[in-house]
């Protein structure tokens, strides 16, 4: 039996990453940067609590605001695309810290980009690369991702 | 503060949406060669003497999006329509997957019945999509 990937809950997961990096840009609330990269951080490490993942499924679904879209498929790709951003934004924090705030803006509206290119246009970049590496046998997962979607 | 920073943005969606304009561009000039150009040797040994419109589905062993949302999407797509599907193991295929350009799997190719290509679909195909390019010849 395969696992499975509830794609609201990715949705949801990437829209929130998308409006927060946005809204520190706006307001230049450099701590929220911080912020996501630590959500993104905890749901990589520990997928279980992924905190825009727990909104999703213990109060946006609860409440019928977010249906549920659930597919056979393994979660690895897509935690590891996760990751990928977690490090993006743990480079802008640093940059942030080293008084470097173009480069920590650029990875940080990357990160953004991509989540919202994987929104609307259904194309997971972190997913690709898993694939690439994956030809070349590399397979850059850890053991609690197995089944966490 | 608060203006520039959203003139700022707005350049950057500028930039993305123009970059995304310029891909789709390529993209559909590149369908335009591809189908300006005989179908390549591997293909036309792949499919013998099949005859009429055909859909090329790249996929691969560990691709688990394929196996669980597109091949069911083909499958009920094609199961009353008189169109052929090939599917094509895309890491034994490279020179297909070079040919059409492929990036990434699932993919779609989907071909008229002389072999000409009149979409290529990157990623996860939908149902919808692939009626309206079905009807598209």
């Amino acid at each position: 039996m395969a696992a499975r990937v509830d794609y609201s809950a990715l949705r949801t997961n990437q829209a929130l990453i998308v409006l927060f990096l946005i809204l520190s840009f706006l307001l230049d609330q450099r701590w929220l940067v911080g912020f996501v990269a630590a959500v993104m951080l905890v749901g990589t490490i520990w997928p279980q609590y992924s905190l825009f993942k727990l909104l999703y499924s213990s109060v946006l679904r609860p409440a019928g605001l977010i249906k549920a879209d659930v597919h056979h498929e393994e979660p690895q790709p897509h935690l590891f695309a996760q990751a990928l951003g977690a490090i993006f934004l743990l480079g802008a924090v640093a940059a942030f810290l080293l008084s470097a705030p173009l480069v920590a803006w650029s990875l940080s509206f990357a990160v953004a980009g991509l989540a919202f290119v994987n929104l609307f246009f259904d194309f997971c970049l972190g997913c690709f690369i898993f694939f690439q590496l994956g030809r070349v046998g590399l397979r850059p997962e850890l053991p609690q991702w197995r089944g966490n979607g | 503060m608060l203006l520039e920073r959203i003139l700022i943005l707005l350049v950057i969606a500028a930039i993305g949406t123009a970059f995304y304009a310029v891909w789709r561009l390529w993209q559909s000039r590149r369908l335009q060669q591809l189908a300006a150009t005989d179908a390549p040797l591997a293909l036309r040994q792949l499919l013998g003497a099949t005859q009429g419109p055909a859909i090329l589905y790249f996929t691969a062993a560990d691709c688990s999006q394929c196996r669980y949302r597109q091949t069911p999407i083909l499958t009920s797509l094609l199961e009353h329509l008189p169109i052929a599907l090939h599917t094509i193991d895309a890491p034994s295929q490279p020179e297909l997957v070079r040919h059409y350009g492929i990036l990434t799997v699932p993919s779609t190719v989907v071909l008229t019945p002389e072999l000409r290509p009149v979409a290529i679909n990157h990623g996860l195909a939908t149902r919808p999509q692939l009626q309206e390019q079905l009807g598209n010849w």
